[in-house]
């Protein structure tokens, strides 16, 4: 069952888990994430997750789909590393620290831009990240949730790319990737210095959409859905997609 | 550059998969990937070997930017195996590059040269990589594979940077301190239309044009790759 983008309105006026289930239907490749409308109590900043209104995804739109889930990960990056930024005052990192923090939350700010002016202003979802548990003046937190969400964002990256049509659009996303992988070198690098932190792993991994979006509902709002996901993923030499 | 050879392996595949004889241009792509894996092994391991030449504060990530390129290495040979092809050989490489580091010869007061060229051979892997993905996109095995292992390059890069002092991302299309003929593998960095967008119109207030520069790293051509491979092979 395909899922238009016209009746995203009939989403949005969806209240309970039933009525968006009866909308969904139960046919089509939908995936339920985990979690996608189980509340938790927290003490987050911005909202519950999974407490506000669902959109989905759609796999039948193609580049578009790819884009829209990219998107849904740099507005969560960018949004993290601004909150950390305007933080600064209060929370403990050293200058040198503030300056690669910055400079992070400058690209990704920038890669949410590019993204949402590939996919046009009008289709873009806007989503609304959640942190629950997290001080954003705490260097350790902060570190840890970096990380989190930067390695989150590689197998993203690298789990998408089997599925994307247009070849200037692949590498267009890879050129991000490539930066991505700084970005992930230089948090695992801050938080244990001149380790292997940095690179862990000889490969990275690959992660199939629907577990980009289970992992990524935690700090969502929003609720996420995914239908007429591909048939096939073929995973990573890591073998954990 | 290597000829790819139409041979089929003489060994008995040790694929799960095996699949015909790739069209050229992936095999030419896997090839060149693997020769820049032939180029950071070497480098590394010969650094790692060399007593007294990495110090002890920096010993763990170069035994890991060694360790690391094992499984790249197998992965790359054995996809040119399964695609009936036999994997070209390493050559013999010279990291004096034709004499640009006069005298380099892994001794141990030479780290600030192993330095350079790790920053060298790390920002012209990712930018080889990301040339060759969409050229792969027809192969989704090897897709995956060359994915794999090219953001691992981003975040190489991004440590033996900030290793000597240097953002782990690129700036502009500048080289910082190293040596001329390391231009070849940051020109073209400078670049700000992505597809359709100007970014750097996108990132007022988010490191302007800089910013935009640092965000994107960009591919190089399998000509150019080749040609600056051709500077380290003796």
């Amino acid at each position: 069952m395909r899922i238009e983008l016209g009746s995203l309105s009939e989403l949005h006026a969806v209240g309970t888990r039933r009525d968006f289930l009866r909308l969904v239907g139960l046919g089509g490749a939908l995936a339920l994430l985990p979690g996608f409308v189980s509340a938790c109590a927290s003490d987050d900043v911005t909202g519950l997750p999974a407490s506000g209104d669902p959109f989905v995804i759609d796999f039948a739109t193609g580049d578009a789909a790819i884009l829209q889930l990219a998107f849904v990960l740099e507005q969560m990056e960018a949004d993290f590393y601004s909150r950390v930024v305007t933080a600064f005052p209060q929370s403990n990192f050293t200058t040198t620290e503030q300056a690669i923090l910055s400079d992070i939350r400058n690209h990704d700010a920038i890669h949410r831009a590019f993204i949402e002016a590939m996919l046009g202003t009008g289709v873009a979802f806007k989503v609304t990240p959640a942190y629950p548990n997290l001080t954003f003046t705490d260097r350790a937190k902060v570190l840890a949730f970096a990380k989190q969400i930067e390695e989150l964002g590689i197998a993203m990256y690298n789990g998408v790319a089997q599925y994307v049509a247009n070849g200037a659009t692949l590498t267009l996303l890879a050129k991000i990737a490539a930066v991505e992988g700084r970005h992930a070198s230089a948090i695992g690098d801050l938080l244990t210095p001149r380790t292997d932190s940095f690179a862990p792993r000889p490969v990275d991994d690959l992660f199939r959409p629907s577990k980009v979006g289970a992992a990524v509902q935690e700090n969502l709002v929003d609720k996420i859905g995914m239908v007429n996901l591909p048939a096939i993923f073929l995973d990573g030499p890591n073998n954990n997609g | 550059m290597a000829d790819p050879h139409r041979t089929i392996s003489m060994r008995p595949s040790t694929a799960t998969r095996v699949t015909s004889v790739g069209p050229a241009e992936v095999v030419d792509a896997l090839q060149l990937l693997l020769q820049v894996e032939y180029l950071q092994s070497a480098l590394y391991t010969t650094a790692v070997a060399a007593t007294g030449l990495v110090p002890a504060t920096d010993a763990a990530v170069f035994a890991k930017l060694a360790s690391n390129t094992a499984q790249p290495l197998s992965l790359l040979t054995e996809a040119l195996s399964t695609r009936s092809t036999l994997p070209a050989p390493p050559p013999t490489f010279d990291f004096t590059v034709k004499g640009a580091f006069p005298g380099f010869a892994f001794a141990a007061d030479q780290y600030a040269t192993l330095q350079m060229l790790s920053q060298i051979v790390e920002d012209f892997g990712v930018r080889t990589y990301l040339g060759q993905l969409a050229v792969l996109a027809s192969d989704k095995a090897a897709l995956n594979t060359a994915q794999a292992i090219f953001t691992v390059k981003g975040r190489n890069a991004s440590q033996v940077r900030r290793l000597r002092g240097r953002a782990g991302w690129i700036t502009g299309n500048s080289r910082d301190d190293l040596p001329a003929f390391a231009q070849a593998v940051y020109d073209g960095e400078d670049n700000v239309q992505q597809g359709t967008v100007n970014v750097a119109s996108l990132a007022s207030g988010f490191g302007e044009t800089i910013g935009a520069t640092q965000a994107f790293d960009e591919p190089l051509t399998s000509a150019q790759a080749t040609a600056i491979l051709a500077l380290f092979v003796a």
